[in-house]
């Protein structure tokens, strides 16, 4: 091959990290690879199929751009949940989501519908007040629990108990079934 | 205490589950090149902004401001390695942050692809193309996309050498080869397909060690295109 140096660059990438670049690579790999399914759930929940994947995918942009800063923060799945919950229930960044998702360069898959039960829910937690919506779909999609809640969304815990309670109360009457 | 709708939330939260996506390893790989995509076209906009505050310069008399806005957005290091009139076409950080390998043309030279450590003036030359002299000037290569290794161990490098066309407009043959950070082991991966590029450049990202990814953005071949490399 033809070769021109111009100055012979020293090599300032040491050994060490590298190896430390890559092990934060994989750290995050595994990391992408344990939350997204739950994180597509999560953004399909609280703002419907066409935009679920791209939501998560975003809240995993999002972490992997701060990723030395997320991974040091106290629950990384905590910061990324949070992040797909506010981006999923804000319709100005939804929005902007979706446009962003019509010029992706990779075919999606088609969406598989839900059974009209499970739509129907979706459906009536979506119509729910924002940090209502966020809290329901933390309890079931996660199994979380009040603490957990107010932990991923910073918020207090009598918070997220009455948010949580003035939830079931109105999914109730909306679907016609025993919520207290 | 758990009530019907708890049931029911929870009936649903498993239906949801069940329709989640199964292909994350390809999610992975759309993120490293939404992100790859997403910073050049930061870059893009920025030197848009520039030639824009150019034009608002020269008209005012102003002294350069547009070169200042273009600095922000390709490395320092680079503009001085390679020189003020360098055309940078693509720059790739590597993964240790340590070094950037840059595609690019600079003046009356043929393209180059150089690896500068980041904060220095000093380039190194890994790959550069025949000048006219050495080869068919209708049929001249440059590079046009660049990507380290997860490891660093090598690098991509997606050549496109002009043709006389293949009837669908696509006159722009793209082959991958590899080389090592220091130009050693030039490796020929073979050709990865065809591309009008009239405007738009090829997208390439090394995910995994054993395959590279390319991104042929339109013409008879568009779409992803994934080689083995190891």
């Amino acid at each position: 091959m033809r070769q021109v140096v111009l100055d012979v660059a020293p090599d300032v990438a040491t050994p060490a990290r590298r190896a430390a670049a890559t092990h934060e690579r994989e750290r995050f790999a595994d990391f992408y690879r344990a939350e997204l399914p739950g994180l597509v759930s999560l953004a399909r929940g609280l703002c419907g199929a066409a935009a679920a994947e791209d939501v998560a995918q975003e809240a995993m942009l999002a972490a992997y751009r701060r990723w030395a800063e997320v991974e040091d923060a106290q629950s990384p799945h905590a910061w990324v949940r949070r992040t797909c919950a506010n981006l999923a229930i804000s319709s100005f960044r939804r929005r902007l989501v979706e446009l962003k998702a019509l010029a992706r360069i990779s075919p999606r898959a088609p969406v598989v519908p839900l059974d009209e039960e499970s739509e129907e829910f979706w459906a009536a937690v979506r119509s729910l007040p924002r940090r209502q919506a966020q809290c329901a779909a933390l309890r079931y999609v996660y199994g979380m629990s009040g603490a957990d809640i107010a932990g991923t969304l910073a918020i207090s815990e009598g918070s997220v108990k009455a948010h949580l309670a003035r939830a079931r109360a109105t999914l109730a009457q909306r679907l016609g079934v025993e919520g207290s | 205490m758990t009530t019907d709708i708890d049931v029911l939330g929870e009936r649903a939260a498993r239906a949801l589950h069940e329709v989640s996506p199964a292909d994350v390893e390809a999610r992975l790989s759309d993120l490293h090149r939404t992100r790859r995509r997403r910073a050049r076209g930061r870059t893009t906009a920025v030197a848009l902004v520039a030639v824009m505050a150019g034009v608002a310069a020269w008209g005012r008399g102003a002294d350069r401001p547009a070169e200042q806005v273009a600095t922000d957005t390709v490395p320092a290091s680079v503009r001085a390695a390679l020189g003020e009139d360098a055309t940078v076409v693509d720059v790739a950080r590597s993964p240790s942050g340590d070094r950037d390998v840059v595609a690019a043309l600079r003046g009356e030279l043929p393209s180059v692809v150089a690896v500068v450590p980041v904060g220095r003036s000093t380039a190194t030359v890994v790959w550069s193309a025949p000048t006219p002299g050495e080869s068919d000037a209708r049929r001249l290569s440059w590079a046009t996309a660049v990507a380290w290794a997860p490891d660093e161990s090598r690098l991509a490098i997606v050549l496109a050498t002009r043709t006389a066309g293949d009837g669908t407009g696509s006159a722009v043959r793209l082959t991958l080869v590899t080389v090592g950070p220091d130009g050693s082991g030039r490796e020929l991966v073979g050709p990865v397909g065809r591309c009008a590029c009239d405007g738009t450049t090829p997208d390439l990202v090394w995910p995994s060690p054993d395959e590279v990814e390319v991104r042929i953005p339109d013409g008879s071949d568009e779409g992803t295109v994934r080689r083995s490399v190891r």
